[in-house]
């Protein structure tokens, strides 16, 4: 074998090696890279699907902090709104109480000008009191002396009625006397048992007065037998104190009564509705 | 060799002295192609290989450092 043969087996040997050597390394290199390489790809992906369920978890956290933001952006003017709202309320507030102090103290004002005036009054209301009290007590004197001038104007009336009736009794007692005297001339008598008077006062009024038919004054009185009248019985017809003439029963009812007027004599008069009839006071 | 009756390459007996023949250009040409692959190994082991010393491996328990990168 040559020794360049030789030379170049030996080189081609050591070539050989040194490339066993240099592709060992290289593969162990490759391999441990590509092993990184995948581990990081893998990495890689997985920090992708991290990162984009990160990003959606960030978009959907993103749009609920807008919604979010939105209604608190809401919320923020609405309050502003019911700031401003009561802010104006409060100055209105402010105002009416102002004014009702304002009005407090005109009120006051009247008050005390009320209890200046109430004092007043009740001062006045007191010396009219005492006045009301004198007049009263002046009143009560006055009425007394009145019920006693009453009491004496009663009394004379009374007094006064008696004396009447009694003037009227005289007057039918002289008609009397007077028709016996003309009896007793003419030698006539008079028929006095016909004739009764009624044995207790009686007044009653004239309601009616016509002709009989023989043409004799009739005249109807509102009293009969529920006052003790019967038929015959004799009454005096007068107005106020004036003695008209007389009047005997013909007819007695229960409450009303005709009689036959006789007027003794005497000048006719006219009889009215009105007129009262009254008996003799025994 | 002899039993093939000298008829290849190299094959003159002991008694003739030796020459380049075609298995020394093969051998020149395997060299050559070693040479080259080294070269190229070299180069590209120098790519990955730590510390750009092409024979050295990364250590398994420490991450991989190429040279040049960050």
């Amino acid at each position: 074998m040559h020794p360049v043969t030789k030379v170049l087996v030996v080189l081609a040997a050591l070539l050989s090696i040194a490339l066993a050597a240099l592709t060992i390394a290289f593969t162990a290199n490759a391999e441990r890279l590509r092993g990184d390489f995948v581990n990081e790809r893998e990495a890689a992906q997985a920090a992708r699907d991290a990162a984009s369920r990160d990003m959606s978890a960030h978009s959907e956290e993103r749009n609920r902090l807008r919604s979010e933001i939105d209604s608190l952006h809401n919320q923020v003017s609405e309050m502003t709104s019911r700031l401003d709202g009561m802010q104006r309320e409060n100055s209105r507030l402010l105002a009416e109480l102002r004014t009702a102090e304002s009005a407090s103290l005109a009120v006051q004002a009247q008050l005390d000008q009320l209890s200046a005036t109430n004092e007043t009054l009740s001062n006045l209301i007191a010396r009219y009191r005492d006045e009301v009290t004198s007049l009263r007590e002046s009143g009560l004197r006055f009425a007394q002396r009145e019920i006693g001038l009453s009491d004496r104007v009663s009394d004379l009336s009374g007094q006064l009625e008696v004396a009447l009736e009694n003037n009227r009794a005289l007057q039918e007692q002289l008609v009397e006397v007077r028709d016996q005297l003309a009896a007793a001339a003419t030698g006539e008598t008079v028929d006095r048992d016909a004739v009764a008077r009624p044995s207790m006062p009686i007044r009653a009024r004239i309601t009616d007065v016509r002709r009989g038919p023989a043409g004799d004054l009739l005249v109807q009185i509102d009293a009969g037998q529920n006052d003790m009248l019967r038929a015959m019985m004799e009454l005096s017809i007068v107005r106020g104190d004036r003695f008209l003439g007389k009047v005997v029963l013909q007819t007695v009812d229960i409450a009303a009564s005709v009689g036959k007027v006789d007027f003794l004599g005497l000048p006719a008069t006219e009889i009215r509705s009105g007129d009262y009839v009254i008996s003799v006071i025994q | 060799m002899t039993q093939l009756g000298m008829q290849l390459p190299g094959s003159h007996g002991r008694r003739m002295s030796a020459s380049m023949n075609v298995y020394t250009a093969l051998m020149f040409v395997a060299c050559l192609c070693l040479l080259a692959a080294v070269v190229v190994v070299y180069r590209a082991g120098s790519g990955i290989a730590p510390e750009g010393q092409p024979w050295k491996t990364h250590p398994a328990q420490q991450p991989v450092r190429l040279p040049g990168a960050n």
